[in-house]
């Protein structure tokens, strides 16, 4: 049971994302943060700026994600 | 909105995957990024110097090319090990004098075939032979595995 509603929350937070929500967008970037953060490793050293460029490109792209095609290919309904 | 949503029934294993694509797509846009933002800030904070700031040469030579005799070639390399010069000693000129070009000046193949006017086919030959030799050498006639 609660491993549906972790389903429903991750693709409705997602689905509200792609439509431009930016809590939403905030949200669901923020279980992004330790991915961001091991890409942010430049020269063996830890880089706060690209760490920061990272978030914000991704907040800015979040609705280009084609996620109705993915949906339609997948056959789920969102 | 969320009701609409949670009262459809989507199975966890389409939502795994849904989270996959999600977090592939994520590493890709965020990798692209990434090399930009670095070439971009190297592109920023570039050295530079200006034109009439610049050595004559910019790297010195580390060898200066002259006729060597036979006996220079063992001096040049300064062993330390007594077998590792025997057995260099015992090498033909042509070979201790490709060894000590690659090995003492570090020149590069190229700059040595053309110095001694041989092909770089050749020279590999004559460089890869020397090696077996030495090795040979210091194996006691056993070739070692290589």
């Amino acid at each position: 049971m609660a491993e549906k509603q972790n389903a429903d929350n991750f693709l409705s937070l997602l689905a509200e994302a792609v439509s431009g929500e930016r809590d939403a967008a905030g949200t669901l970037l923020e279980q992004y943060i330790p991915l961001f953060k091991s890409m942010s490793f430049y020269n063996g050293r830890y880089d706060e700026d690209i760490f920061q460029e990272l978030m914000l490109h991704a907040f800015q792209k979040l609705p280009r994600f084609p996620l109705e095609r993915i949906c339609k290919e997948m056959e789920v309904e969102l | 909105m969320n009701d609409s949503f949670s009262s459809k029934v989507i199975s966890k294993q389409s939502e795994d995957a849904i989270r996959a694509i999600f977090t592939g797509w994520l590493e890709t846009t965020s990798g692209r990024r990434k090399i930009s933002t670095i070439k971009r800030y190297y592109k920023k904070h570039a050295r530079t110097v200006p034109l009439n700031e610049l050595p004559e040469k910019a790297i010195e030579p580390k060898y200066e090319l002259r006729d060597f005799r036979r006996s220079d070639y063992a001096g040049l390399f300064g062993f330390t090990n007594d077998r590792l010069e025997k057995a260099f000693v015992k090498l033909p000129e042509r070979y201790q004098q490709v060894l000590v070009y690659y090995y003492v000046f570090e020149m590069r193949s190229s700059d040595i075939a053309k110095h001694l006017e041989v092909n770089l086919d050749v020279l590999y030959n004559i460089k890869s032979r020397a090696l077996r030799k030495l090795r040979k050498d210091l194996t006691n006639g056993r070739e070692a595995k290589r």
